[in-house]
């Protein structure tokens, strides 16, 4: 796929600062409490600042985003998640936003020191957004209470503003984003001790009658149908694009890792990592094919789906068998080959999991198919 | 740990490894194969995952422990073997002591991983089992649109394909069983090693892998030929299948089994065991899935 200028520079940048990411993996990994530890570092900051590139106007912020967090995870994808700025709230903001929200957002997280929080998923329903719990009932004075939980959420513990998903009733359309600011009364964040993607501190948020006053609620602007489930869903497709960038970038530093080592290979190794890099490059094409689709909404977000679903089956390829091409034992010999085998298997479970995947690409075929499109 | 009745060979007589490592975990798995006096596995440079609790097996020269935060929550220990590192390997690619001291070592200090490649499918077996018990119960008690997710196809066929690959794996482990006697013959492959041992009651190794397997020694030695796998070159794709069904099992827990606390952590943790005591166990290297 061409990349333009301005796409080209977000990726020869944070390419540039991969290394720098990547000397702070095995650390992060051990402690991912300490990030403040290392936010002056200059491949920190680098993420921060693409992370706080302005939208172009008329153009896909999706595909830049995802640009930059496959480079980001070329590095290291703990690493690139617990970089503070906007994450993935941000790609929310952008989406259902007004400006003067937007600009809040922004000037909340433009420090470099400040993280933020993307409540989406919940521990009964998962991200299934239809049968999602958290409420947001009116206060009696204009305002709204949040309430609900959200977990596996990440910098849910040391986030300081947010996008939190909830509903004002029963209908797809009631669905609703608001941004949410902490520490606020009502509000608890904790960080979970998870298996891998450490840095990223995933965490559970506690809502309990969480005052939300009405100018923190996203998609005013926008008509009822764009803001509620239409909104959510778009929100959604463009986060799995993002996780599906975390999965091609650590596939990709683990082929780069892999085949910096061991320099001299047999016929058999050279033609499996040849596989793998045409493997890498075709996802990593397909995702960012992606990306353009949901930054066009031309109502064909099973694309995201299909595209994390293979990203997330190519990292966890990568990160099984690549190692092996150093030989037996790799895996207790390089932490980082099997710490990135551990950040593979959080990818197939965030915003939702392979099945889920399945299921988005079959209705989105069927649909098409009911429609003639597939025959055409 | 459940005491959830395991529906393996161990109804009558004394437990069988897979079933010391579904009722007591990986570790207690690990102990059940593990001779402490025999070679310890470990990979090229040394480093193996031993279980907590036995001194013996820490008593070697050279060995260092080494920090491992997650093998520490299975009780495992990480170690490094410096007399086995790769510098060491022998002429013939078998492992040789390097700090040895002029054969001061005595010879059985530490070794290859080789002789455990078998049994520690019936570990793995254990452990996946196991996990599959408890993923089903999790997801029957879980409902989507009024129905609980054990209803769905997709989670049906992601149970199927677990429960197969250990009906598989057990029914290859009972046929390796029973291939040592006719293979016997073959002194010189180390690899047959634990499976000639299965002649021999005193083997900590291979005793209850038979018992897995359901075989007396009359049975092994008029078994048909073509009725027994080879073992040595099963244990590759035995391992690629537990890789593959230990994913499909983990993800059945959903974002639950991606924390470090969750008991199906000891499904990752033994992959890690089997780089060091499985070493090259593998043949699945392809692109194809």
């Amino acid at each position: 796929m061409e990349l333009d200028d301005r796409l080209r520079r977000v990726r020869d940048e944070l390419r540039e600062h991969a290394g720098g990411l990547r000397a702070l993996a095995m650390v992060v990994d051990t402690a991912p409490g300490d990030m403040q530890r290392h936010l002056e570092a200059s491949a920190v900051r680098a993420v921060h600042r693409i992370g706080m590139l302005p939208a172009r106007r008329g153009a896909g912020r999706c595909l830049e985003l995802v640009i930059g967090t496959v480079e980001a995870a070329r590095g290291d994808a703990g690493v690139a998640l617990a970089c503070p700025g906007p994450s993935v709230a941000g790609a929310v903001v952008e989406l259902l936003a007004d400006d003067a929200q937007r600009e809040r957002f922004r000037a909340a997280v433009a420090d470099g020191r400040t993280w933020a929080f993307c409540g989406i998923t919940e521990p009964a329903v998962g991200s299934d957004a239809m049968q999602m719990a958290t409420a947001l009932h009116p206060d009696g004075a204009g305002g709204y209470l949040l309430s609900g939980v959200k977990r596996y959420i990440g910098n849910a513990g040391r986030g300081t503003v947010g996008v939190v998903f909830a509903r004002t009733g029963a209908s797809p359309a009631s669905i609703r984003a608001v941004l949410v600011e902490a520490p606020a009364p009502g509000l608890r964040g904790t960080a979970l001790d998870m298996l891998g993607l450490r840095g990223a501190q995933i965490g559970q948020l506690d809502l309990d009658r969480l005052p939300v006053p009405p100018e923190n609620l996203l998609g005013g602007h926008l008509s009822t149908m764009r803001r509620g489930m239409w909104g959510a869903i778009r929100a959604f497709d463009n986060v799995r694009v993002q996780v599906g960038a975390l999965a091609v970038g650590t596939a990709t530093a683990v082929y780069e890792y892999v085949r910096e080592r061991r320099r001299e290979l047999t016929g058999t190794e050279a033609a499996q990592l040849e596989a793998a890099k045409a493997r890498i490059d075709a996802v990593r094409d397909l995702l960012y094919r992606a990306a353009a689709e949901v930054d066009a909404d031309r109502g064909r977000g099973h694309l995201a789906s299909l595209a994390k679903l293979e990203a997330v089956a190519l990292v966890l390829r990568a990160t099984s068998v690549l190692p092996r091409v150093l030989g037996p034992g790799a895996l207790l010999e390089h932490p980082l080959l099997e710490k990135w085998r551990r950040d593979a298997m959080g990818m197939e479970f965030m915003e939702g999991t392979s099945d889920i995947q399945r299921l988005n690409v079959a209705q989105g075929y069927l649909r098409r198919a009911g429609a003639g499109a597939v025959a055409a | 740990m459940t005491t959830t009745a395991v529906p393996t060979a161990s109804a009558v007589g004394p437990p069988t490894v897979e079933d010391v490592a579904y009722r007591e975990g990986l570790a207690a798995g690990l102990r059940a194969i593990l001779d402490p006096l025999a070679p310890v596995p470990v990979t090229p440079e040394g480093y193996t995952l031993l279980p907590a609790g036995c001194p013996a097996l820490f008593e070697r020269p050279g060995l260092t422990v080494l920090p491992h935060a997650l093998a520490a929550t299975e009780g495992l220990v990480l170690v490094r073997l410096e007399a086995w590192a790769r510098g060491a390997t022998g002429p013939d690619g078998a492992l040789r002591p390097r700090a040895c001291g002029g054969g001061a070592q005595p010879p059985r200090a530490c070794g290859g991983g080789a002789r455990y490649a078998l049994p520690l499918v019936a570990v793995r077996m254990g452990l996946l089992r196991r996990m599959l018990d408890a993923a089903v119960a999790h997801l029957a008690g879980r409902q989507s649109d009024g129905a609980p997710l054990t209803a769905r196809q997709l989670v049906q066929a992601a149970v199927a394909d677990a429960a197969t690959t250990l009906e598989t794996c057990g029914h290859a482990l009972s046929s390796a069983a029973r291939a040592p006697l006719r293979q016997a013959a073959r002194p010189s492959s180390a690899a047959w090693a634990p499976l000639r041992q299965a002649a021999r009651p005193s083997s900590a190794a291979w005793a209850p892998l038979r018992q897995t397997a359901q075989l007396g020694t009359a049975g092994a030695s008029t078994a048909d030929p073509e009725s027994t796998v080879d073992g040595a070159a099963a244990a590759g794709w035995l391992h690629a299948r537990l890789d593959r069904a230990d994913l499909t099992v983990a993800t059945m827990f959903g974002a639950a089994g991606y924390l470090r606390g969750h008991p199906v952590r000891c499904l990752h943790v033994a992959a890690l065991v089997r780089e060091a005591w499985a070493p090259g166990a593998s043949t699945d290297h392809g692109w194809e899935s």
